[in-house]
């Protein structure tokens, strides 16, 4: 059944082809780690995988996804760009050029909007906005009660994009932050989430303030 | 060699050892245990590697993206059709765990019994044109003793007598129940009020130290992830170590079965496997057991194929992978005043199973548990955790965000898979994996009773929610299944040759040293949490085998 828990784990998986699942080793991985660690306390790396351009341009998809409002920092602040090119450089390489294409959908779509537009981060806030509202829209033509490519969420090259770069900004947003992102923790307390490794009831109000039974 | 995290006996290959298991799961682990202790030489040959507590941690990003614990769709592809008569895409349709301890590593460590119904129901309330809806060879009666067995050697927690729906039991169960989180009370105040009966969750994590383990810590990683404290109830540091502590019990990890060798009598004679550097080894064996969960069992006997089983090793009903069921598990949230913090401790702590049995004037057959969780990670959350009818990007989405992850609930419905012969494990006609056998393809499309039960309960959940004092409630919808982890059905039991696989022993029809034990054996689906059935049938089928083994009719 779609849009269970399963399909959670599906649609996240789904992004990019399977964006991000590889055939990591625990070296490859503990080697990942370290590097991250490193980079991490020299400050913000320098780019490895994306022109200055793409970055540009998917930390202002970004900064729409989860934008800085209401007085607290959204995914620009959470450097969901440097998360983003940490692991397509370091961890998944082989997923380069399913996000570059991404990103070329995205900066052909702000083009296409206005004409002249050098790319997506170039437009103003509200034209960045509607191009993503034109985007997510799969065309409605691809709906197929059959098709099981339509179950699965297919619908346009654009929408796909849009999936995919929005999954990515997620993952970045509220991953561990030794992968780069959620810088300060900033995805984790927008939600309220405090990464404990132990914990002890009450665990919320409810258990707290229920009433002692016989 | 794989160097390994107990010393333990190994065997020459050229050596028939006394049992050859595939797979190292729920129920592969019980072999080796309970075979080992009894006497016999054991070698267990599983896909994955051998992994300890202290590799698993708590990166939501790295534990999914890796593929670390389940099977890797790279490697292994899969294609997926919804009718025999569709061309099969390939995409992910099948995941299982891929390593020593199975998918009970990184289960959500719910732990149900089947009632006395599921083994009857056939026969109680009649056939189903169009499906295979059959009796077990066997009743709850008889395996009743090996579900206490597994609920104490493993370490289960929960309170006996506390559901009323709840079949005889032997033994009450060694732990007491987990603590009862937020969205338990809220869900067993609304549930009451509708005059159902909610009852702690028994669970396969350990609430007080157990057999050397230390009790859970409550840090909320189970679903998808392995327990760095020992608590969870798995086979890794239970059955696992004490399997190989016998001396008598080798686990050779990264170890690929490709093919079942059968000897001119039709009996096996070794297992063809290949280690982690694609190196083909063949371990000879006197009896093998296939014990590599209901979707890889049956594709190793389909590949096994050969010029005296044309159709695949122990095929002569054409049923090896036909039958296979899913289980159904619709979903509904609730969203609530207070905080709930749902992400910390263990996924369920209260259920309820007054929808076991349905009232047949519904018209349809079905039947299943609700249950109170909060299993999303932030990632998950945010990818797919909010109402469907909420901006799914921008400032409205940001702020729902804040607003719901700590504060709201999922009820999800655990329920029954009609078997059906066309949904089914079969052998791709083109696609290879990684090692050249053929890809896993699979059939499946939803019975519609199937669909209709998934409905009833997600509108009871949302009943119960309402009851609950929700604030906002909704529905994740309800669509046809492509995507599974409860895999059923695929070798199912029973006593005529015809219509089944293996016997009531597991032994199979075709062949007297080959026995069959895992999710394939399932006649019916139960309702929805199939591991600890996994595993009684595992225990009871491990006295069988003795027993035949030592009569010398194996």
């Amino acid at each position: 059944m779609e849009h269970t828990r399963r399909s959670f784990l599906s649609q996240s998986l789904g992004a990019l082809g399977l964006l991000f699942i590889d055939s990591l080793t625990p070296q490859l991985i503990a080697q990942a780690t370290q590097h991250a660690r490193e980079a991490s306390a020299a400050g913000t790396r320098p780019f490895v995988f994306l022109t200055q351009q793409e970055a540009a341009d998917f930390d202002a998809f970004a900064a729409q996804i989860v934008p800085s409002t209401d007085g607290t920092p959204g995914a620009h602040e959470a450097g969901v760009v440097y998360f983003a090119d940490y692991v397509l450089s370091a961890i998944n390489p082989e997923q380069q050029r399913d996000f570059r294409a991404a990103l070329a959908a995205l900066r052909q779509a702000a083009i296409a909007a206005q004409p002249g537009a050098s790319s997506f981060s170039a437009l103003s806030v509200d034209k960045q906005i509607a191009v993503m509202k034109a985007m997510e829209k799969p065309p409605s033509s691809s709906n197929s009660n059959n098709s099981v490519a339509a179950e699965a969420g297919a619908g346009g090259k654009e929408a796909e994009a849009f999936g995919a770069l929005r999954t990515v900004v997620l993952m970045g947003m509220f991953s561990d932050p030794s992968l780069h992102g959620n810088r300060s923790k900033i995805g984790w307390k927008l939600i309220g989430f405090d990464d404990q490794a132990y914990w002890a009831p009450p665990f919320g109000y409810y258990d707290a303030h229920a009433e002692e039974k016989a | 060699m794989s160097t390994t995290p107990h010393p333990q006996k190994h065997y020459p290959p050229n050596e028939p050892v006394d049992f050859v298991v595939v797979g190292c799961g729920a129920a592969g682990s019980v072999f080796a245990r309970e075979l080992s202790r009894n006497g016999f030489s054991v070698v267990v040959l599983e896909q994955g590697p051998w992994k300890s507590a202290k590799e698993f941690g708590h990166n939501e990003y790295l534990n999914w993206s890796v593929a670390e614990l389940t099977n890797d769709w790279r490697k292994q592809p899969q294609t997926f059709r919804r009718t025999p008569h569709d061309k099969a895409q390939t995409q992910p349709s099948i995941m299982y765990g891929r390593l020593v301890g199975g998918g009970a590593v990184h289960f959500t460590a719910n732990y149900w019994r089947f009632h006395e119904i599921d083994f009857i129901e056939a026969s109680k309330k009649g056939t189903i044109a169009g499906t295979g809806l059959a009796d077990w060879p066997i009743t709850y009666a008889d395996l009743e003793p090996y579900y206490s067995k597994a609920e104490w050697d493993l370490g289960v927690s929960g309170q006996a007598g506390a559901n009323p729906f709840d079949p005889p039991r032997s033994k009450p169960y060694p732990l007491p129940p987990m603590p009862v989180k937020p969205d338990g009370i809220l869900f067993e105040q609304g549930a009451r009020k509708l005059g159902y009966h909610p009852f702690p969750a028994p669970v396969a994590v350990i609430s007080k130290a157990y057999q050397g383990r230390m009790a859970c810590q409550h840090c909320g990683w189970c679903e998808g992830f392995g327990c760095e404290h020992n608590a969870k109830s798995s086979p890794l540091p239970s059955l696992v170590p004490q399997a190989v502590a016998t001396g008598r019990c080798e686990i050779r990890p990264h170890s690929y079965v490709r093919k079942l060798e059968t000897d001119a009598n039709g009996r096996v004679t070794a297992a063809i496997y290949f280690d982690e550097h694609k190196i083909e080894h063949r371990q000879r064996a006197k009896a093998i057991i296939v014990a590599a969960n209901g979707a890889e069992t049956p594709r190793l006997l389909l590949i096994s194929k050969s010029n005296r089983f044309p159709t695949g090793l122990a095929n002569s009903s054409g049923l090896v992978g036909k039958y296979l069921m899913f289980n159904t598990d619709p979903m509904s949230g609730g969203l609530f005043e207070h905080e709930l913090n749902g992400y910390k401790s263990i996924e369920v702590t209260r259920i309820l199973m007054d929808f076991y049995e349905i009232d047949p004037k519904l018209g349809f057959y079905g039947g299943g548990g609700i249950s109170a969780r909060f299993q999303q990670y932030p990632i998950s959350f945010a990818l797919g955790g909010l109402p469907p009818d909420i901006p799914q990007w921008g400032s409205d989405y940001k702020k729902a965000l804040a607003k719901y992850f700590t504060r709201s609930m999922v009820l999800m419905g655990h329920g029954t898979s009609l078997p059906v012969e066309d949904n089914s494990i079969s052998l791709d006609d083109t696609l290879k994996d990684d090692w050249g056998l053929p890809a896993m393809r699979v059939t499946y499309k939803d019975h519609a009773d199937d669909l209709k039960f998934a409905k009833y309960l997600q509108d009871r959940s949302m009943e119960i929610l309402e009851a609950a004092g929700a604030q906002d409630r909704w529905r994740y919808p309800i669509t046809e299944s492509s995507f599974a982890v409860h895999l059923l059905g695929t070798c199912r039991m029973g006593n005529d040759p015809k219509s089944s696989v293996v016997n009531a022993d597991h032994r199979a029809h075709d062949v007297a040293n080959l026995f069959l034990c895992d999710g394939s054996s399932f006649v019916t689906s139960g309702r929805g949490q199939p591991t600890e059935h996994i595993q009684a049938l595992a225990f009871r089928a491990s006295d069988r085998i003795t027993a035949l083994a030592k009569k010398g009719e194996v």
